[in-house]
């Protein structure tokens, strides 16, 4: 098997699945959303990091003398899968602290809500400062 | 001191500084006599190279190898003089600062370490053979000026002049960066010694008048020529010393260096000549006029210095190519002596009388004659009266600018004739700072404040001006000691001799109308009683700067407002849409090259293992449908973990064991995460809510995910047969086990081949979960607190219901968990596992148990703060690194010993790996209890997670994040 059209079929699925998401309004689904999206590509990138097959898994005794895959691909993934979940735990928070001050966890309602997250008057700010 | 390296000399100061902080606290105002170390070997070892040209030799140390950038020592004549002028002024003001800053003043240390710091950023400028080593040090100087200028910077004008002068300075140094980088463009080099004695390389020609333009406006701003003179009045803010040595010896002057040290790159431009001609001598009528028009003693300084410096400037502009350089350095080297020496005697009024106005002052020549002595030097110095280097400077200065009257008539004119006007209104002022300071009687208000200045206080002036007055009566050492710094090949080859007296030549009636009618100006001025006035504000300059300082933050909110919405439903379709289109079009405009890769594709595999494929990709759509479709959050979770588990298959189906591993973990945290951030917002009666963001936004929301999916599917079916480049790869496996001593290729690449990737990101992980902290920071102390998260009695609940069997059973699979981690731990190097896997597992685990047994008992159980366990597994992962370097090696560089006849155990592994592993272990247990526990107990209302969370870090009131949002937060 040449190319993987399994794998593709399943990343672009997962990560149509993850923008609908995003395009949510709800906190929880946006969430979800990025848990997804992270790690299709995540997968994506393994996948176009070459053929699995008739390739063993790059351990080298184990291996013996046969051909296996690349592992700086998987070094790097698995960096990206660690600090995927370091970027979703801020996330996480970021909601948290947006649910707490606001009490709602939805985007539309923060943004109707007076001022919220909108960037203070400059000059409130120089006269504070004087 | 027989040979002090080349090197060592920019960087002692920098060396001493920073054990500044530490003498000043130690020694108070004697700081200054350890501090006095660094100028004074700095003088010696460059005078040595002086006396033995043979010995003064470029030396050269690998910086930046790959982009032509090293670090180059190159003691010229150039480098030498102004590397001498820096250590010896430098030596001079430390001197004078140790009486001037008295134990009245504060900071001693700091000032001190500044002072060193911009000393070797100086002296670093003056010797650098590369220009961007060069550019480099000059930055440093501007940034170590700041700290100078503000020293006080409790004093609002302090902080006012020290921003404008970093802001000017350090703006017109980005121009300077652009000249920099289109010289190294040109000539393909950054070498200042290939670079100026070769030619740009054939067709890059064109760059060098941009260059010229760009180098211009940097040499501009630093030595504060039209139009932006205006920083350096301002910058008299400084504590005087500071403006004894920045403002009239060192920093302004290396505009002056820069101008010198690119000569031989630029002169032959036919730009070169009028450029510097009209805007040097341009700033010095200026500079002259304003001098006259002040009255504070350091701004008339200051102007003075300004018109100087134009001098300087423009004298340059008077040799192009084929005529070589005359008497420069004799030029410079009088300014030094009398504009330090008048600054200091100005310092030293200051500091007996308490006011530096000129209109206050008068009659301190009998109180203190050695200043006044000094200064009358100095005055004459600048005034260019016989016996003083002064004389000697004006005379060759005339004596040029009547030869350059062989070149341009217009360009002449303009030369002579701003050069006797600024002389003229230099006698001018210079009789006025001797006469009303130092003259007539003694003001009465002044009496309150006098006291009489010392005389160690004195000394340094005195010196500069017997320096000027003997050098002034000796013409011939002068010139020879000039002459010993010439260049071949830039300067005359056989400089004229200096002598005082040249018979009656023009240039001498000049000189002697100058002085007449400088004096009959002052005489007149004084009937007119022009003591009013002052420098106009239209010529100050300064308003425009505020104005533009002012107008950049109203820009940015201006900028915002127009550019930035704050709603992602609004922005991020566009965004994603944008994206999308460009990668569609990008698809298309290639579909022929890749029509033939799609026809490849076997839709139905061949054998049945391609059947299992497609059973896992038809659940995790089934899985996906169940996101999209259910309304209930926890349902959704729940399927969305069926996909994230399902993907770990297909990492296994890659051969990557250590992914999948990774991926069931840190799935698992991560749906707990959110699971708990769910539990919480159904704590604060929160449910799954259907958006109502109209039909028209679904479509939108549809079409984008749709295309992005499509687009996804065809990028990864395109990209499969790109054709990777596996040379890395392979060379990694070929050398995993004889290098790393590990055959898990995976796991010596993140521990040993990348280490330092790693190293960074369990930093970016501990930088996150600091983030995730201070997101809990910032909660609003004044506020009520939530009605959701007050107390609710929870106390030491667990979050699972009581349940002995639940304990018994979590508590031996803590244990067994554990064990199979400190398993995964150790095979790691050789096996899919490692520090990652391993401290994903026992991170778990705790929560597990924080789940079953409350979390204030896990709290008791493991006695430490998470963060600090994170810190602590830095710090062994940057130690486990630092032993490669002590073993002579790189940083994490890894060695592997072996503790050979252990009893019982035999020969033990001790090697680095196993630490730095160790580190990143400690890392993750830490990061992922540190998340995952406030959470936790933010769900359970917990008393203690309001106390020791909020209470610990809550923000301040005062924060101001807090009370903008005080009115209409809620």
């Amino acid at each position: 098997m040449n190319v993987q059209l399994d794998t593709a079929l399943l990343v672009g699925l997962m990560v149509g699945v993850a923008v609908w998401l995003i395009l949510h309004r709800g906190f929880v689904r946006i969430l979800f959303g990025f848990l997804l999206l992270s790690n299709a590509v995540n997968l994506g990138i393994l996948a176009v990091s070459g053929d699995p097959s008739k390739r063993a898994a790059p351990v080298v005794d184990v291996a013996g003398g046969g051909t296996m895959v690349d592992p700086l691909p998987q070094a790097l993934i698995l960096t990206a899968i660690v600090i995927g979940f370091g970027v979703l735990a801020y996330l996480v928070f970021l909601f948290y602290r947006l649910f707490v001050d606001n009490d709602t966890a939805d985007l539309e309602t923060l943004a109707e809500a007076p001022e919220a997250g909108a960037a203070p008057p400059l000059d409130d700010k120089k006269e504070a400062a004087r | 001191m027989s040979a002090l390296p080349l090197p060592l000399v920019p960087a002692l100061p920098f060396l001493l500084a920073a054990l500044m902080p530490w003498a000043g606290r130690r020694f108070g105002a004697r700081a200054a006599w350890l501090a006095l170390v660094a100028p004074v070997l700095a003088a010696l070892a460059l005078g040595r190279l002086v006396l033995d040209p043979a010995a003064a030799t470029t030396v050269s140390v690998a910086w930046m190898p790959s982009l032509g950038i090293d670090l180059v020592f190159r003691p010229d004549g150039l480098a030498l003089f102004f590397g001498l002028v820096v250590s010896v002024v430098g030596a001079l003001v430390v001197l004078y600062g140790a009486f001037y800053l008295d134990d009245h003043h504060q900071g001693h240390g700091r000032f001190y370490a500044a002072l060193l710091l911009f000393m070797g950023a100086m002296l670093g400028t003056v010797l650098a053979g590369n220009l961007m080593q060069l550019f480099v040090c000059w930055e440093l100087t501007g940034l170590t000026s700041f700290l100078l200028i503000g020293f006080n910077h409790e004093n609002k004008k302090s902080a006012y002049g020290a921003r404008m002068a970093l802001l000017t300075t350090a703006g017109t140094g980005l121009f300077l960066l652009i000249g920099v980088v289109l010289l190294g463009q040109a000539y393909g080099t950054y070498d200042l010694e290939t670079m100026l004695g070769g030619q740009p390389l054939p067709g890059n020609e064109a760059l060098l008048p941009w260059a010229f333009a760009a180098c211009m406006i940097g040499v501009a701003g630093k030595s504060a020529q039209f139009p932006f003179f205006f920083w350096l009045p301002n910058a008299m803010a400084a504590p005087t010393p500071v403006s004894a040595y920045l403002h009239s010896a060192t920093m302004v002057k290396l505009g002056v260096f820069l101008t010198a040290r690119l000569l031989p790159v630029f002169h032959d431009l036919p730009a070169w000549t009028p450029t510097l001609v009209l805007l040097g001598f341009g700033t010095m009528l200026l500079g002259a006029a304003l001098a006259v028009l002040a009255h504070d003693l350091k701004a008339i300084l200051a102007y003075s210095t300004i018109s100087q410096l134009g001098l300087l400037v423009g004298y340059y502009g008077l040799f192009p190519k084929g005529v070589p350089v005359e008497w420069d350095y004799l030029h410079i080297a009088n300014h030094v002596f009398y504009k330090a020496a008048l600054f200091m005697v100005v310092g030293i009024v200051d500091h007996s009388t308490g006011t530096r106005d000129i209109r206050q002052l008068g009659g301190l020549g009998r109180k203190m004659p050695l200043t006044a002595f000094a200064c009358l030097v100095g005055v004459a110095t600048m005034g260019g009266v016989p016996f003083t280097t002064g004389f000697l400077s004006k005379e060759m200065l005339l004596d040029t600018t009547l030869a350059f009257w062989h070149g341009d008539h217009l360009l002449a004119n303009w030369v002579f004739g701003t050069v006797v006007l600024a002389s003229v209104l230099k006698i001018v002022f210079s009789i006025r700072i001797f006469h009303r300071v130092f003259c007539g009687a003694f003001p009465e208000p002044l009496a309150a404040h006098w006291h009489a200045p010392s005389f160690g206080l004195q000394l340094a002036p005195l010196l500069l001006a017997a320096a000027a007055l003997g050098f002034g009566m000796m013409p011939g050492a002068f010139g020879a000691f000039c002459a010993a710094f010439s260049i071949p090949g830039k300067h005359l080859d056989v400089p004229a001799a200096l002598h005082l007296w040249h018979g009656f030549t023009p240039a001498l009636l000049t000189s002697i109308g100058i002085v007449v009618a400088g004096t009959v100006v002052y005489v007149l001025k004084r009937r007119w009683r022009a003591d009013r006035g002052g420098v106009p504000a239209w010529l100050g300059f300064d308003r425009w700067f505020d104005r533009a300082v002012d107008g950049l933050p109203t820009l940015g909110a201006a900028s915002v407002r127009w550019t930035q919405g704050n709603r992602p439903l609004h922005y991020l379709p566009v965004v994603l849409g944008t994206a999308l289109v460009l990668w569609a079009a990008w698809l298309g405009a290639n579909a022929g090259s890749f029509r033939t890769l799609l026809g490849q594709i076997e839709p139905w595999p061949a054998a049945l293992a391609g059947y299992h494929r497609y059973f896992v990709v038809a659940l995790c759509a089934a899985a996906l449908a169940i996101v999209v479709f259910a309304r209930n959050w926890l349902l959704e979770l729940l399927a969305l973990s069926v996909v994230g588990f399902l993907v770990s298959f297909f990492y296994v189906l890659y051969k990557a064991p250590d992914l999948a591993l990774t991926q069931i973990l840190v799935e698992t945290a991560g749906l707990l995460l959110v699971l708990v951030f769910i539990m919480r917002l159904r704590r604060g009666g929160h449910a799954e809510r259907r958006g109502s963001a109209g039909r028209g936004y679904r479509g939108v929301r549809l079409l984008l995910a749709l295309g992005a999916g499509a687009v996804t599917t065809l990028f990864l079916l395109v990209f499969q047969n790109g054709g990777v480049n596996p040379a890395i790869g392979d060379a990694v496996l070929a050398v995993t086990l004889p290098a790393a001593k590990g055959a898990n290729a995976v796991n010596t690449t993140l521990i040993d081949f990348r280490g330092l990737d790693t190293l960074f990101e369990i930093l970016v992980l501990a930088i996150a979960t600091l983030g995730c902290l201070g997101l809990l920071m910032r909660r609003r102390v004044d506020a009520p607190p939530h009605p959701a998260v007050s107390d609710t009695g929870a106390g030491a609940r667990a979050p699972v219901g009581d349940s002995f069997i639940l304990l018994a059973v979590v508590t031996f699979l803590f244990f067994l968990i554990n064990v199979f981690a400190v398993y995964l731990f150790f095979r790691g190097h050789h096996r899919p596992g490692g520090g990652f896997i391993a401290g994903l597992c026992t991170a778990l685990s705790f929560v597990m148990l924080g789940f079953v047994q409350g979390i204030e008992t896990l709290h008791r159980f493991l006695r430490i703060d998470p963060m600090r366990l994170a810190a602590i597994g830095l710090l062994v992962a940057i130690a486990s690194g630092l032993v490669g370097v002590f073993g002579g090696g790189a940083f994490l560089q890894h060695v592997h010993p072996y503790l050979k006849n252990v009893p019982l155990l035999g020969d033990v592994y001790l090697g680095t790996p196993v630490f730095f592993d160790l580190g990143v272990y400690l890392v993750v247990v830490g990061v992922v209890l540190k998340i995952v526990f406030p959470l936790v107990k933010s769900v359970q209302g917990y008393r203690a997670f309001i106390v020791e969370e909020e209470g610990a870090y809550a923000a301040p009131d005062e924060e101001p994040i807090e009370s903008e949002r005080g009115e209409g937060g809620r």
